[in-house]
């Protein structure tokens, strides 16, 4: 049979509390970030929340068993380029997303720690069952680049990827950021939380 | 370990195994309401358009349509991010007709096997055991992602096995599914 009165009234008081943290998500993708952390600028650019389609780009294959090929993307190139033009929408979860003919990208920003934005992401191949997940520490940075015509310089904003920490198909796992603390929780992909700091992961 | 398949119906019970089956309504990890082997029904409706002969778990009786939409939405408003499916038994009262569920899952397994042909046009020259395993790798990552194997392709085409069994890796799948089907091609050795 199907599961008591109390347990439903259980499950919409959660429910309730999940739809909170989505809010608060949905928050932090729209470019309140500074708040989970010491950030001193929101993960947006040119007033909109950063292009999953860049960073899509910085997952490597699925085939592949090595770390990013692509570290560092121009965002203010990409931002009115042919190159990155798919369409970047909010979803129903709070995570930023693009559907592009070949997959479906969604990020949402856990937080922030030492300027470094904690992102989860999820890659859907069309077509597939998969969606694999991982998490991306990535940082905005601004400084003088040449312009198309390779004449003069300009100040433009550059994200690039520091570190990733692949997930798993559909992995269930909760991520979560305190302080600078990650912790991608236990799974049918790891037995125990996987805990590692945000701090010094450059060095 | 699981066995080298080399027939269909051999690959479609370990296909359940390796994705998750369920003849109950359950949420998928982006809390879609899905059945089967991640078969999304995007509404109360299509769970009842889907004609998939749901029945009462306890009874056997044939399911309402009342009851299909119930069952719906009870799972709808479960928790999100439970694994295995199973954990969704409580929230639901129906069961859908495993022949149903097998009919539907032969027919995406039968465009798994068009992508898999797209990719390489030698597929339905390989041995059965390593058309399993690429039949494998395009349910899971679709046409998209099949296409980024470019190295296997490469091994299939000089019919190296082995290197084959190693460019089939997926960064992200079960452990036990990436060494089975490694296996299954590796099996084609002899």
């Amino acid at each position: 049979m199907r599961m008591s009165s109390t347990r439903v009234f259980s499950s919409v008081i959660a429910i309730l509390a999940g739809l909170i943290v989505t809010s608060t998500a949905g928050a932090l993708s729209a470019g309140s970030a500074k708040a989970a952390g010491s950030c001193d600028r929101a993960f947006m650019f040119d007033g909109a929340p950063v292009s999953a389609q860049v960073i899509a780009a910085f997952e490597p294959f699925i085939s592949d068993r090595t770390p990013p090929i692509v570290t560092e993307i121009n965002l203010a190139a990409a931002r009115h380029s042919n190159e990155y033009a798919a369409k970047t929408q909010l979803g129903p979860r709070g995570q930023v997303v693009a559907d592009m003919p070949d997959t479906h990208y969604a990020y949402r920003v856990v937080g922030c720690a030492h300027d470094t934005f904690v992102l989860e992401t999820e890659r859907a191949p069309t077509g597939g069952s998969a969606v694999f997940k991982s998490v991306l520490f990535v940082r905005l940075n601004t400084r003088q680049a040449y312009g198309a015509a390779g004449r003069h310089l300009s100040r433009q904003t550059f994200v690039s990827v520091t570190r990733r920490i692949p997930m798993g198909d559909r992995d269930t796992a909760a991520v979560t950021l305190q302080g600078d603390e990650l912790r991608i929780g236990s799974s049918r992909y790891r037995d125990g939380p996987l805990v590692t700091r945000v701090a010094g992961e450059t060095e | 370990m699981s066995q080298i398949v080399t027939t269909e119906a051999g690959f479609l019970e370990q296909l359940k195994v390796f994705e998750g089956f369920a003849r109950h309504m359950y949420l998928d990890t982006r809390a879609n309401v899905t059945i089967g082997t991640g078969l999304l029904l995007a509404s109360a409706d299509a769970a009842v358009a889907a004609g998939l002969g749901f029945t009462l778990r306890q009874s056997g009786a044939p399911a309402t349509d009342a009851a299909v939409r119930d069952d719906y939405d009870s799972v709808a408003g479960a928790p999100p991010a439970r694994y295995p499916p199973s954990e969704y038994v409580p929230y639901t009262d129906l069961v859908a007709s495993l022949a149903a569920l097998n009919d539907e899952l032969a027919a995406r397994v039968d465009t798994a096997r068009d992508d898999a042909r797209a990719y390489d046009a030698r597929f339905d020259d390989y041995p059965a055991s390593v058309r399993y395993g690429l039949l494998d790798l395009a349910f899971n990552l679709g046409r998209p992602g099949l296409l980024e194997y470019r190295r296997l392709r490469a091994a299939l085409h000089e019919r190296d096995w082995a290197s084959a069994a190693e460019e089939s890796y997926r960064y992200g799948v079960q452990d036990t599914r990436n060494q089975a089907i490694a296996r299954w091609i590796r099996a084609a050795t002899g």
